[in-house]
């Protein structure tokens, strides 16, 4: 984290199960989507790159979000989109910080 | 038989019959089997001219979209003999859902108040259409038998796919209406101009009326086919046609295919 990084302060998510995805919504990053891979948590935009579906009504597999209106798969620890439509941009990633019991979305500076 | 519109059966080819004909009054509902319909500029007279509205959030029914709107597809409409929009949900109860009984119904069903609204340009009265299309759309049984083919274990309803036309075609030519891009297809006197491919979305996925929900169809669609299954039309020359009618295909300004 950047010396003038600030944190945004998550909503308790005891009861994200592994293999789940939430959103966020009105954070200082838009929408997130948080996703329980195998007990980690990831942040990423909840805007699919393609289409701007919210990705938090698709499915994890793996360490794959799924867009619940083509498929298009992104990886939630790099972005990388496979199976997209053409011309479809990586996801945006979010970082996360743990603070004692809850963990915070980095907003970076601009 | 004017300058524009060529002796276009002349120098067509048959390639099948037409297997059913589908109209789906309001969006994202189980439509109706017709056994004729009239063609018009819009597509099938009828089809699509309303939407399900969340109208707390102004939000068009998307099943691609929101799992809130999953229930739709198990939603029917159709217009009644007298020219009235009718819903229902079990196949029997067939309510006017511009009525209370019918709205109550809808949000019945889906869990939250529900709307029908017909299209339009006003976001505060009408239903925002989701994308911009060519207005008739086609597909062949050569196209279902080959995915069923791709798919054994799925059910590869008809019904996933919300064609207006369904083509018998014979054979086994695999997504045939793919290689008729600009072509002309004619029925009973009915002109059609293959437009652009159908791009499917996870609608072909939800569960219907005896069709269970199947991530499969989708993922087999974006692996063979790049998600194009069927094709988009636009009507050439409007008029009726039945189910049975032979279709043929040409090329624009009447040569062979």
């Amino acid at each position: 984290m950047s010396a003038s990084a600030r944190l945004f302060a998550l909503p308790d998510l005891g009861d994200l199960a592994p293999g789940e995805v939430r959103r966020i919504d009105d954070t200082p990053l838009g929408p997130v989507a948080l996703v329980n891979v195998d007990g980690e948590l990831h942040a990423t935009s909840d805007l699919c790159p393609h289409a701007r579906a919210p990705l938090s009504e698709g499915f994890v597999e793996g360490h794959w979000l799924v867009c619940p209106t083509h498929f298009a798969e992104f990886d939630v620890r790099s972005g990388e989109a496979r199976n997209a439509p053409p011309r479809c941009r990586p996801l945006v990633i979010h970082r996360l910080v743990r603070d004692g019991d809850r963990y915070c979305l980095e907003i970076p500076d601009k | 038989m004017t300058a524009e519109q060529p002796s276009i059966e002349a120098a067509a080819t048959p390639v099948g019959t037409v297997a059913a004909l589908w109209r789906y009054p309001i969006s994202s509902t189980a439509g109706e089997a017709l056994d004729e319909a009239e063609l018009v500029e819009t597509g099938i007279a009828g089809d699509r001219q309303y939407a399900l509205v969340d109208p707390e959030i102004r939000q068009t029914a998307s099943p691609e979209r929101y799992r809130r709107w999953y229930p739709a597809p198990l939603v029917s409409s159709r217009w009644s003999e007298g020219g009235r929009l009718e819903v229902s949900a079990d196949g029997v109860d067939w309510r006017d859902p511009l009525q209370e009984s019918g709205r109550e119904l809808l949000a019945r069903h889906f869990g939250f108040p529900v709307e029908v609204r017909a299209y339009g340009r006003d976001r505060s009265t009408d239903a925002v259409p989701r994308y911009v299309r060519a207005p008739l759309h086609v597909l062949t049984t050569a196209s279902l038998r080959a995915l069923e083919r791709l798919l054994p274990g799925s059910s590869v309803a008809v019904s996933r796919f919300r064609p207006n036309i369904l083509l018998d075609t014979p054979g086994n030519d695999d997504a045939i209406e793919q290689s008729w891009m600009g072509r002309l297809i004619t029925v009973a006197g009915v002109t059609l101009r293959v437009a652009r491919p159908c791009g499917r979305c996870s609608f072909t996925t939800l569960r219907q009326d005896g069709v269970p929900y199947d991530r499969d169809i989708l993922r087999e669609l974006l692996r063979t086919y790049e998600r194009q299954f069927g094709v988009l039309c636009d009507v050439v020359r409007p008029g009726r046609i039945r189910v049975g009618d032979e279709a043929l295909i040409a090329q624009p300004g009447g040569g062979k295919p």
